[in-house]
C-alpha cells in the first residue's frame, strides 16, 4: 500500500525518475545455488533445477554460470545425480517418485566447499481459476487478474505466486501469499499485469502457485522487494544480506546465497481471447 | 505534638514578617485591539534590575519590596509602554500592548527567549510567532509551522514526501507535539505536505530542542508546544486565503465583549486535485477544523475551550480507500488562587484514527489511538528571584491495533486484534532560581509511572522470548505463540515502569553574554513502529510492556548566546545524547496488522552528538537568520548472546536521518509598506542510504547484495525559495486588509534525490540506479484577506 502511496504522490508532484550513475565498490564475492525441485500438481514424479553461479560488480553483466560443480539429491531410494545441461546452463534431472513425508537433500561440491541443504515437498492447494477482472489501477496499461483458490484449514499455508511472461526475456511478476486472515476459505484476489509487457510473444498469460516453508516466504518476501518484482507489498524491508537455507560445511561464514525449495505447484494460462472486448486494441 | 505547632506558629511567623515587606504586583499583559493574551511579554522593573515574563496564559506575578517603581512592558511586535505604579499593597492589573505594524524598524523574525537579563536560564529554545511562521512560505505557498522549525538549527527531516522531523539527531517519534496541551500523533497532512496546523490560528510556537523543564515528558528528543489564539474578545473578524491548491477561512469574535470570544478556523484542499493526472477516477484531500472559546468567568477564573478536528482521504476508483487524521477536545480552567499562584487544570481526549479499505483484496482495517488526558498544574511566583512549578499529569492509552472485516464474504476472516490499554502518570517539581546577579538555574524533577493493564490477547512464548535466532540461517524470526500471557499475580497490571528524572538548567550571565549547561533524562513509553525512514500514516503506536522496554535518554548540553552591539543575536550549542531501548526491526518483517511487533524488534542503543549554530539579525529592514548544524546520529543494535549478529553484525550504523551538514538562511526584506520579499536558502548532507556492493541472480531476478546498513549518502540536498508579498487595499475601508503572495519552492529547479534505487532495466538488461526526486520548481500564488 506504501507503493500506492508514493505513486500517486510521484504522478501529481512534479516529480521525475533519471538514471544515474554511480560507482559502487565489490566486496563479499559469494557463489549462488538457485537449486528446486518441482512437482507438478496432477503427476508423481518432480523435476530438480539447480544453477550455480557466483556474485559479481553491481554494475558489471551478469554473472556467470558454472558447469565445474557436483551436484546431487540424496533420497531414500539413493543419491540422484544432476547432470549438466550446456546449452540451459543447468543442472537438472528427473526424480521419478517423490512424495510429501521424506527429507530430501541436497548437495554441491564445488571449489573444496560442501554446500548442503534439506527440504520436504509442500504441498499446494491447486487454482480454480483464473479470469480477467474489469477494475482499474492507477496505471492505466494495467489490466486485472482475478484469481481463485481454497486455503486447506488444517495447515499454515504460504505461496509463491508466478504470472508472466514479461518482455522478451524470461521474466516473471511475482507475489507471495500467506493464509492469516483465509484460512479455510475459498478466496479470490486481484492482481494486475501490465498489458503492454505481457502478451508481447505470448497469447496466453502463465500462472503458477506452488508451496513454500514459513523461511522461504520469508526469504523471498526479502528477496523479491529488493529486486524491485513485487507488486502491491506495502512495507519496503530493510536492506540486508539474505541468507537462504543452504549451509556452507566446510566454511560457516561463506555462506552461499540462494534458496533451495522443494515444491508442489499447479498451473494456469489464460488465454487472451477470454478478455472482456476492448481490452486489447 | 507541641513541637509541631511550634513549627506551624514559626513557619506562618516567618511568612508573614517575610510578606510584610513586600507585596506583589501582578495581573495580565494582552493586545489591545482583541484582548489577545501576550505570551513571553517582558515586564521590566529597570531601577531594580529585574523583571518577570507573562506564562502562557498571559499571566504574570513579581514580588518586591515596598517602593514607587517604574516599569516598563514590551513584547516584540509591539511597542513598549512605561507606567509607574506605587506598590504599597498587593496590585493586580491589566496592560495593554499595541501592536507595532507602522513602523517599519521592528520587524518580529525570531522572539528571543532572553530579551531581558533575569530569571532565563533557558538554552536550546526557539519560540516562533504567528509573523515569523506566517512570513515564511513553503510549498504551495502556505505557511507551516513544522516546515519552518527545520529551519532552525538541530531539527530536520527524512526527506520530501515524508512528514515527521527529527530534532538533535533523534527519531520522528521522539517529539512531544502539544497543540493547547493535546497530545498530537501524527503531524502532517498528505505525506508531509501540509501541516496539520492552520497557521492563522497559531499564537506561538515553543520548540525545546534540549533542556527540557521537568512539567514535560514522555518522549525523548523535544517538545513542540503549539498555542492557539484566544479569540477576539472586542470585535469579530474574519480572516483566510485562497491558493491553487488548498483555501482557509478563520472567524473569531466576542462571545460577550471583553469577557469571552471565540475562535473557528477552516481550511481544505480541493478534492479531485489529481484528476487530471490520470484517467482513473480518484480522490486526495485533506481537511481540518480548528476552535477556541474562553470565558472570563471573574478576575480569578477563566474557562477555555479548545477542538481540533482533521481527516485526509485518499480514494482510488473502487479499489482503495485510506482516510487518518488526529481529533483533540481540551476544556482548561485558569484559576488564580492568589496574586503569587497560577493554577491550571486541564481534561483532555486525543484520538488518532486510521482507516484504510482495500477492495481488491477484501477487507476494511481500522486502528488507532486514544488518550484522555488529566493535568493540574501549578505556578508559585514566591519572589522575585525564585519560582515554583509543580503539578500532576495523567494520562489513559487505548491502543488499537486493528481490527479486519471482509468486504461482502471476500473470504478474508473477521480479525480482532486486542486492544491494549495503558496509563501513564507523572508528578514533577521545578524550580527557577535567580541565585546570584549573574547566575540563573532552573532545576527540578519528573517522577514517572507507565502501567500496561491487562488485556485479551497478549501472547506468551517459551521463555518469554518473542524473537527466536535461527543459527543455521543466520536469521532471527518470529517465536512461535505458545498461548495467552499468564499474569504473575493476576492483577489488572501486568508491568509496572518508575522513573525518576532529573531536569537542570544553567546559566551564567554577564555583559549581554551567557555561558549556559543543561542536563535532562527522559523516559519514553510509547513507541512508534514503522518499516519506513519517516512516519507514514500506516504506523502503529506499541505501548512499553512485558516485552518491550522504554526507552530512556540522557542529554547534555553547552551553550554560549550573545547578544551583539547591534541587538543581533549569535547563539552556539554543542549536545550530546544517549539513548537506551532504542528499537529497531529484524529484516523482512512484516507489519500489516500485526498486535506481536515484539516478535519482530530488536532493542539497541542510539546516540547523537553535534555543534549549532544560530545568528540572527532582527532590527532593520532587512531581518534574517543563518543556522548551521554539524552532527551525528547512528544506532547500535547487538545480538543478544555471542552467537546473534543482531543488526550490521552489531556495529554502530547511522541513522536514516543523520546529517552531518545542514545549513539554512532565511531571509525577510520589507522594501516598503506594500511589497516584501522572502528568501529560504538550504543546504544538507545527503540522507544515508545503501547501495550494493555486488549482485547476483536468483529466480531470473537480478538481487543487489547490501553490505553495511546506511553507510553510502544521496547527493546533497540544497534549495532556493523565493517569493513576493504584494499588499493591496481593495477598499478604502482600512478594515479589509489583503495582499497577494507570489512564490517559487526550488527555484532553480534541482532535482534533489529522494531515494536511489538499484535495478535491472526491462530493456537493455543492464543494471542501473535509478534517482527519484519528487519536487521540481513548484510555483505558488495565494490570496490572503483580513477583515
Amino acid at each position: 500500500m506504501k507503493k500506492y502511496f508514493f505513486y500517486t504522490i510521484i504522478i501529481i508532484f512534479y516529480s521525475c525518475e533519471k538514471v544515474i550513475n554511480i560507482d559502487t565498490n565489490y566486496s563479499d564475492e559469494r557463489i549462488v545455488l538457485d537449486a528446486s525441485i518441482f512437482k507438478n500438481i496432477n503427476e508423481d514424479f518432480a523435476t530438480a533445477t539447480v544453477m550455480v553461479s557466483k556474485t559479481a560488480p553491481y554494475f558489471d553483466e551478469n554473472n556467470t554460470l558454472t558447469a565445474e560443480a557436483e551436484v546431487y539429491v540424496k533420497t531414500r531410494n539413493g543419491n540422484i545425480n544432476l547432470i549438466y545441461n550446456s546449452e540451459k546452463k543447468y543442472y537438472t534431472n528427473k526424480i521419478s517418485y517423490i512424495n510429501y513425508e521424506e527429507d530430501y537433500e541436497f548437495f554441491v561440491k564445488l571449489e573444496n566447499q560442501n554446500y548442503y541443504s534439506s527440504e520436504k515437498l509442500i504441498k499446494v492447494s491447486g487454482i480454480e481459476s483464473v479470469v480477467f477482472g474489469d477494475r482499474k489501477s492507477l496505471n492505466k496499461d494495467e489490466i486485472e487478474l482475478l484469481i481463485t483458490f481454497t486455503d486447506p484449514k488444517e495447515i499454515v499455508d504460504f505461496n509463491l505466486w508466478k504470472f508472466g511472461p514479461k518482455g522478451n526475456g524470461d521474466n516473471y511478476d511475482y507475489l507471495l501469499s500467506r493464509d492469516l486472515y483465509t484460512n479455510g476459505n475459498q478466496f479470490t484476489f486481484s492482481f494486475f499485469i501490465d498489458k503492454t509487457k505481457y502478451f508481447k510473444n505470448n497469447e496466453f498469460v502463465y500462472v503458477e502457485m506452488s508451496g513454500l516453508t514459513e523461511e522461504g516466504f520469508n526469504y523471498l518476501n526479502i528477496l523479491t522487494a529488493q529486486a524491485g518484482a513485487q507488486n502491491g507489498r506495502p512495507f519496503s524491508s530493510a536492506s540486508s544480506i539474505i541468507k537462504g537455507n543452504i549451509i556452507n560445511q566446510s566454511n560457516p561464514e561463506k555462506f552461499p546465497l540462494g534458496y533451495y525449495r522443494v515444491s508442489e505447484f499447479d498451473y494456469f494460462r489464460l488465454s487472451k481471447e477470454d478478455a472482456p472486448d476492448g481490452v486489447f486494441d | 505534638m507541641s513541637k509541631k505547632f511550634l513549627f506551624i506558629i514559626l513557619y506562618l511567623s516567618i511568612n508573614f514578617i517575610y510578606s510584610q515587606d513586600k507585596y506583589t504586583l501582578s495581573g495580565y499583559v494582552l493586545d489591545e485591539n482583541s484582548n489577545e493574551s501576550i505570551i513571553g511579554a517582558n515586564i521590566i522593573i529597570p531601577s531594580i534590575n529585574s523583571g518577570t515574563i507573562t506564562n502562557t496564559y498571559g499571566f504574570f506575578s513579581i514580588t518586591l519590596p515596598k517602593k514607587n517603581y517604574e516599569i516598563q512592558i514590551s513584547s516584540i511586535g509591539y511597542k513598549n509602554i512605561s507606567t509607574k505604579i506605587d506598590l504599597i499593597k498587593n496590585v493586580n492589573t491589566t496592560f495593554f500592548l499595541t501592536q507595532n505594524i507602522e513602523n517599519l524598524e521592528e520587524v518580529v523574525v525570531i522572539k528571543d527567549a532572553e530579551e531581558i537579563d533575569v530569571t532565563k536560564p533557558v538554552m536550546s529554545l526557539n519560540i516562533l510567532s504567528n509573523q515569523t511562521i506566517k512570513q515564511t512560505p513553503v510549498l504551495f505557498g502556505e505557511s507551516d509551522v513544522l516546515k519552518t522549525i527545520q529551519l532552525l538549527p538541530g531539527v530536520s527531516n527524512a526527506g520530501e514526501g515524508t512528514g515527521g522531523f527529527n530534532v538533535r539527531g533523534g527519531a520522528a517519534d521522539q517529539n512531544l507535539i502539544l497543540f493547547d496541551e493535546a497530545i498530537i500523533y501524527s503531524s502532517s497532512h498528505l505525506f508531509g505536505l501540509f501541516s496539520i496546523f492552520n497557521s492563522d490560528a497559531i499564537k506561538e510556537v515553543k520548540l525545546f530542542k534540549g533542556g527540557i523543564p521537568s512539567s514535560y515528558g514522555g518522549r525523548l528528543s523535544s517538545v513542540l508546544d503549539v498555542y492557539q489564539k484566544d479569540g477576539n474578545s472586542k470585535k469579530h473578524s474574519l480572516s483566510g486565503g485562497i491558493g491553487i491548491i488548498s483555501s482557509r477561512l478563520l472567524g473569531e469574535g466576542p462571545i460577550k465583549k471583553n469577557k469571552g470570544s471565540y475562535l473557528i478556523a477552516t481550511r481544505g484542499s480541493y478534492a479531485h486535485l489529481f484528476l487530471k493526472f490520470t484517467d482513473i477516477e480518484n480522490v486526495a484531500y485533506f481537511y481540518d477544523i480548528n476552535t477556541k472559546s474562553n470565558y472570563k468567568i471573574d478576575k480569578n477564573n477563566t474557562l477555555y475551550f479548545s477542538g481540533y478536528f482533521g481527516r485526509d482521504k485518499f480514494k482510488l476508483s473502487d479499489t482503495f480507500s485510506n482516510t487518518y487524521g488526529n481529533s483533540t477536545f481540551n476544556l482548561r480552567w485558569n484559576h488564580l488562587i492568589n496574586e503569587k499562584t497560577f493554577s491550571n487544570t486541564s481534561l483532555i481526549f486525543s484520538d488518532y484514527y486510521y482507516g484504510l479499505t482495500l477492495n481488491f483484496v477484501g477487507f476494511d482495517w481500522n486502528s488507532g489511538i486514544k488518550n484522555l488526558n488529566i493535568k493540574f498544574d501549578l505556578k508559585n511566583y514566591y519572589s522575585n528571584k525564585i519560582q515554583f512549578n509543580y503539578g500532576l499529569n495523567s494520562i489513559y492509552y487505548e491502543f488499537n491495533p486493528g481490527e479486519i472485516s471482509p468486504i461482502n464474504q471476500s473470504g478474508i476472516n473477521f480479525t480482532l486484534l486486542e486492544k491494549k490499554f495503558a496509563l501513564e502518570n507523572a508528578a514533577y517539581f521545578d524550580v527557577v532560581h535567580k541565585a546570584s546577579q549573574n547566575i540563573s538555574l532552573r532545576y527540578g524533577f519528573r517522577l514517572n509511572q507507565f502501567l500496561r493493564f491487562k488485556q485479551d490477547g497478549l501472547n506468551r512464548y517459551i521463555n518469554d522470548n518473542p524473537l527466536n535466532f535461527d543459527q543455521d540461517l543466520g536469521i532471527y524470526k518470529e517465536a512461535e505463540i505458545i498461548g495467552e500471557y499468564l499474569n504473575p499475580n493476576n492483577s489488572k497490571t501486568i508491568k509496572s515502569f518508575y522513573n525518576f528524572e532529573p531536569r537542570f538548567n544553567f546559566s551564567y550571565n554577564f555583559k549581554n553574554q551567557a555561558i549556559k549547561l543543561s542536563y535532562n533524562r527522559l523516559n519514553q513509553y510509547i513507541h512508534l513502529i514503522s518499516n519506513t525512514n519517516a512516519p507514514a500514516p500506516l504506523d502503529i503506536w506499541a505501548p512499553s510492556g512485558p516485552y518491550l522496554k522504554p526507552q530512556q535518554l540522557d542529554q547534555l548540553a553547552f551553550g554560549y548566546h550573545s547578544k551583539l552591539k547591534n541587538g543581533n543575536k549569535l547563539e552556539t550549542e554543542v549536545f550530546y545524547k544517549k539513548i537506551k531501548n532504542r528499537l529497531d526491526y529484524i529484516p523482512g518483517a512484516d507489519l500489516v496488522a500485526n498486535a506481536a511487533v515484539e516478535r519482530i524488534l530488536l532493542a539497541g542503543k542510539a546516540r547523537a552528538y553535534g555543534m549549532e549554530f544560530l545568528f540572527k539579525k532582527n532590527k532593520g529592514r532587512h531581518n534574517y537568520w543563518i543556522a548551521y548544524t554539524l552532527s551525528k546520529s547512528e544506532q547500535k543494535t547487538t545480538g543478544r548472546n555471542i552467537y546473534e549478529t543482531g543488526i550490521n553484525m552489531g556495529n554502530w550504523y547511522n541513522t536514516a536521518y543523520d546529517k552531518t551538514h545542514d545549513f539554512s538562511f532565511v531571509s525577510n526584506y520589507k522594501l516598503n509598506k506594500k511589497l516584501t520579499f522572502n528568501t529560504n536558502f538550504i543546504f544538507q548532507t545527503g540522507q544515508p542510504t545503501n547501495y550494493p556492493v555486488g549482485q547476483y541472480t536468483y529466480m531470473n531476478l537480478i538481487i543487489p547484495n547490501y553490505g553495511e546498513r546506511n553507510s553510502n549518502r544521496l547527493p546533497n540536498y540544497h534549495r532556493l525559495d523565493m517569493s513576493v508579498t504584494l499588499v493591496t487595499n481593495k477598499n478604502k475601508k482600512k478594515d479589509y486588509k489583503s495582499e497577494w503572495v507570489f512564490g517559487f519552492y526550488n527555484i532553480y529547479n534541482r532535482d534533489n534525490a529522494n531515494s536511489i534505487t538499484f535495478q535491472q532495466n526491462e530493456k537493455t538488461l543492464k543494471n542501473e540506479a535509478i534517482q527519484l526526486s519528487i519536487f521540481g520548481i513548484v510555483p505558488s500564488i495565494s490570496y490572503n484577506f483580513k477583515f
